[in-house]
């Protein structure tokens, strides 16, 4: 319990890094790039809401520390301001109405990745030198040293424009609506497939690699011989000794390397115009709508935290050491 | 000293009639970059029933290349190239993958040295020893648990402590449980690789007559490896110490310590203090034990050895009878006389 | 419990037989020799950096190679790879070999610098956190901390919309985002060493904190930072080429991001102009993959363990 109470505290004070990084980053910059904002803007607007905006962007008379607490006030109750370029939404719902889409895409790739990741680099290690061990981490190496978003592109071109297996861009096909019929689940998850088959390949060498890596040095540990010695069954030793114990570094960078999908999610739902926050972070950059920027920036960081303090739980479930101590 | 009992000589006089395992001219090499190194070279001895074994030496000398190899858990670099070990009859290095597995444990089980390490840290103390009886002999878990139970008693362990992980262990209770694992199938051999090595002095002695007791209750066989002699003589019948690979030295461990006749055996024992008696003052030995990539020529203690005659740098002696039971390999000691073909002008 | 324990004469030596070496005298100093001949004999290594070499080459002697600005509009847009233009033009008609020569030099330098730069304070803080503990490590393990949680893109992404665009702003924003990775590994291998006894006789001697940090714990690490500065590399070219897809970057320049970006603008997917943007992506493709095979033989090097074993 200590062990979860400390992590929580941390991904508290990280947050709260980030409200702070939010609220500076306008306040701060040169160029004034709030100005630049609302050359674009106003003319649309009430002067209420106006008035609101200049003072989220610290357009404001108050003195820094009243803004800023007022700021972190506003963040806590779901407040993020209102969109310049889905004008009038508020910042909540337009994040609210997409980021199903990105859980979605990223859920699907990061579990398909970490699962069929893992297990390759278990069998690697457990086999070292033979087919699987010395054909494919060069090749995932390989594979995973292109760019995402290059990546993305190339699939799209082969699946999606040349052969034509596959739908080019968007979540589902215009003309459908949202139902739980059998005929729109399959549509989305043909768009799921190119978007998800990116994300999957270029990340799924790094947890070949890693579980292979720290598989070989389990597979050195004493309780490996003993299991030998024990006469265990092969399939027991890997998974039941190797594994198990081999997984929980691989836990740990799991929390980390959320991040890295987050981005590769991005760049991938950029190319393939899938409508996730991803892609809105993007537009709302290019719309200069600042609010929707630092919306979205504030929610995916709170999400990467929680799914943090998530892994931090199973973690405490896997380790008997962290959970009495 | 209750070193040797009655009982205990009968055993020894079973020795000869049916080993329980009957180790023969083992050769054991290291691949290295620089061509290979023979860590265990042309080792031959046996175990009788009942019968507990000490093999003593320094770190590296082999000791423990050997209980690796009985148990055949050497992995590359490490290789057996010549020899046969006999395990109740079954050369053991004629054994496939499958029938490796079934034997192991059940005929052969081994005490690693390090209790912490050998016991798999995110698994029960239960179900380690649970899967041993489900893997070996099918038994439903619930039965495999009462058995668990049962033997976690036979070591003074409340059967309580089958849910505890083995962090939540002291090192005395950690080692007691891995011992209650290697009990487990009632092998005829068990392996005890410095049994006691990680673990302060007054823990070490309850161990050692755990062990003790242990072993004259249920009688199997116990091929022991320890660097400590004072320990080695009060547990074992009989020793053999081990030099740079080889046995220089076999005997009934009251012989071995009233009338050791290698120089090394001589050494060592005069490395520790006795339990008892009066103190005496100890002579050590110079120098490091050689270096195994290069051992010298002739006798392999000879750049060592203060007794050491110019014949001992070219001569490599073998391992000779002295009296019955009692073995040497020096060319000092009284008697020994080399036989003819092994003999270089 | 070494036999020779009791004797006065031999001491520690005595422990391992394969050991005859004594221990390095007080200030221990890694074997830089075996180190570089491990690389120059590890084929892995040996095939990154002729990969480097050549890309390098390409980058200086671009303007020899390829003379002109590369993106001038020409009158021959969207050809496929012939003799006069080995790999095709663009829809505007720029030479898209030359293109990809140029921009090697962009993508190149920024991937270094920030590679360097990320190193740089990786290594500081590291190591002034493993070296002062207590209260200054909690703080820059925290701050490490928090910076490797906070998603790097939308960082990225974020920090690029409020500054002014330029490739000095790319770069800063690449090292904002890049260093905690290695402050990490470096503050643990650093912390390891910390504890030695050639660091704690360096402290008794009264030498100065930034001398022993710099002089005595640096050194030994040597090639732990390595492989971070690869990373750090990896990390610059790829996320430099990310940013400028996205069009956050500095438009316009000419780096393999931006060709890929006005690549992708243009609609060169569309059109089927697929050879406009192949030699950009595999070129980022190649050079990750060069630094990662350095960074695998280092690895290999420094730890045995994952060398591939010889069957037989």
């Amino acid at each position: 319990m200590v062990f979860l109470l400390r992590r929580l505290g941390f991904y508290v004070i990280a947050f709260w890094a980030c409200i702070t990084l939010n609220f500076f980053l306008p306040r701060l910059m040169p160029g004034d790039p709030v100005s630049r904002m609302f050359s674009q803007v106003q003319s649309q607007m009430r002067p209420d809401q106006v008035d609101a905006l200049r003072r989220l962007f610290g357009l404001d008379d108050r003195p820094l520390w009243e803004q800023y607490i007022a700021y972190i006030g506003k963040i806590f109750r779901g407040d993020m301001g209102i969109s310049l370029s889905r004008f009038p939404s508020p910042v909540s719902e337009v994040i609210g109405s997409q980021i199903g889409w990105t859980l979605l895409l990223g859920g699907t790739s990061l579990i398909i990745a970490v699962i069929l990741g893992n297990f390759l680099g278990i069998l690697a290690a457990w086999r070292r030198g033979k087919f699987l061990d010395s054909v494919f981490p060069p090749l995932l190496i390989f594979v995973g040293s292109f760019p995402y978003f290059w990546l993305a592109m190339a699939a799209l071109y082969l699946f999606g424009i040349t052969l034509g297996w596959l739908p080019l861009s968007h979540a589902f096909s215009t003309g459908l609506s949202p139902s739980f019929s059998l005929k729109y689940i399959n549509d989305v998850a043909a768009h799921l497939i190119l978007p998800a088959l990116t994300i999957v390949l270029v990340s799924i060498g790094g947890w070949m690699l890693g579980m292979r890596n720290t598989m070989i040095a389990t597979t050195a540990e004493d309780y490996i011989t003993m299991a030998r010695a024990k006469g265990l069954r092969p399939a027991r030793i890997m998974f039941q000794y190797a594994a198990r114990n081999a997984m929980l570094p691989s836990v740990t960078s799991f929390g980390m390397s959320l991040g890295f999908v987050v981005g590769g999610a991005l760049l991938t739902e950029t190319v393939f115009a899938y409508p996730g926050i991803g892609y809105q972070l993007l537009t709302s950059v290019q719309a200069l709508d600042y609010p929707l920027t630092q919306g979205i920036f504030l929610t995916i960081t709170a999400a990467v935290l929680a799914a943090n303090f998530l892994v931090d739980i199973i973690y405490v479930r896997l380790d008997p050491r962290v959970r009495v101590s | 000293m209750e070193t040797l009992t009655e009982q205990d000589r009968a055993n020894i006089g079973r020795t000869a009639a049916a080993p329980v395992l009957s180790v023969k001219n083992l050769q054991v090499q290291y691949a290295a970059e620089s061509g290979n190194v023979t860590a265990v070279d042309d080792v031959s001895f046996d175990i009788g029933a009942g019968e507990v074994f000490g093999l003593a030496g320094e770190s590296g000398c082999g000791k423990s290349t050997i209980a690796n190899a009985v148990m055949r858990l050497l992995q590359t670099p490490a290789k057996i190239t010549g020899g046969s070990i006999e395990l109740a009859g079954r050369n053991l290095l004629d054994l496939g993958e499958e029938e490796l597995r079934r034997t192991r444990w059940r005929d052969v089980a081994m005490v690693f040295q390090s209790a912490m390490n050998s016991l798999n840290p995110v698994m029960t103390i239960g179900d380690q020893i649970v899967d041993v009886f489900t893997t070996h002999e099918r038994m439903p878990k619930k039965a495999a648990r009462e058995r668990a139970a049962e033997l976690l008693k036979l070591v003074d362990i409340s059967p309580d402590r089958l849910k505890s992980y083995p962090h939540q262990l002291s090192g005395g209770m950690r080692q007691r449980a891995v011992i209650a694992i290697a009990l487990a199938l009632k092998p005829s051999l068990l392996i005890m690789d410095e049994p006691t090595t990680a673990l302060d002095v007054v823990v070490q002695q309850e161990i050692m007559h755990q062990i003790k007791e242990l072993q004259q209750r249920l009688g199997f066989s116990i091929l022991f490896i320890t660097h400590d002699i004072s320990l080695m003589v009060e547990l074992s019948h009989r020793m053999a110490v081990m030099y740079a690979g080889k046995l220089v030295e076999v005997a009934p461990s009251k012989d071995m310590l009233e009338n050791p006749l290698h120089p090394y055996t001589n050494a060592l024992m005069g490395a520790f203090p006795p339990l008892t008696g009066p103190r005496v003052e100890l002579t050590g030995l110079p120098d490091a034990p050689p270096n195994m990539a290069h051992p010298p020529t002739g006798c392999r203690f000879h750049p060592r050895c203060p007794l050491a005659i110019d014949e001992c740098r070219t001569v490599a002696p073998p391992l000779l009878p002295k009296t019955v039971n009692h073995d040497a390999a020096c060319l000092l000691v009284p008697g020994y006389v080399l036989p003819r073909e092994r003999s270089r002008p | 419990m070494s036999l020779t324990d009791s004797t006065p004469t031999a001491t520690t030596t005595a422990v391992n037989p394969t050991v005859q070496v004594p221990e390095p005298p007080v200030r221990g100093r890694v074997a830089h020799g075996g180190f570089v001949h491990g690389i120059l004999t590890n084929k892995k290594a040996l095939f990154g950096l002729a990969i480097l070499v050549v890309f390098a080459l390409l980058a200086l002697l671009a303007p020899l190679l390829a003379p002109g600005n590369p993106s001038d509009f020409g009158p021959e847009a969207s050809l496929a790879p012939s003799g006069n233009h080995l790999l095709g033009t663009t829809s505007k008609g720029q030479d898209v070999l030359a293109l990809t020569l140029w921009g090697s030099r962009s993508s190149l330098t920024v991937g270094f610098t920030v590679g360097i730069a990320a190193t740089f304070i990786g290594c500081l803080v590291g190591i002034a956190s493993a070296y002062f503990g207590k209260a200054i490590d909690e703080v820059l393990s925290l701050l490490t901390n928090i910076f490797l949680l906070i998603p790097g893109l939308p960082l990225l992404v974020v920090l690029a919309a409020f500054l002014p665009p330029g490739p000095a702003t790319v770069v800063i924003v690449l090292v904002i985002t890049g260093w905690a990775g290695s402050a990490r590994v470096l503050r643990s291998q650093a912390l390891s060493l910390r504890s030695k006894d050639f660091v704690a006789a360096a402290v008794v001697t009264g030498e100065k904190a930034w001398r022993i940090m710099f002089r005595e714990i640096l050194p030994n690490m040597a090639s732990i930072v390595m492989s971070t500065l690869l990373g750090c590399v990896i990390y610059g070219i790829g996320a430099q080429a990310g940013l400028e897809f996205l069009g956050l970057g500095d438009t316009g320049s000419v780096s393999w991001g931006t060709n890929l970006y006005w690549a992708n603008n243009d609609g060169a997917l569309m059109t089927g102009d697929w050879w406009v943007l192949l030699p950009s992506g595999v070129a980022i493709a190649v050079v990750a993959f060069a630094l990662a095979m350095i960074n695998y033989a280092v690895d290999e090097i420094t730890n045995p363990r994952l060398r591939v074993e010889k069957k037989g």
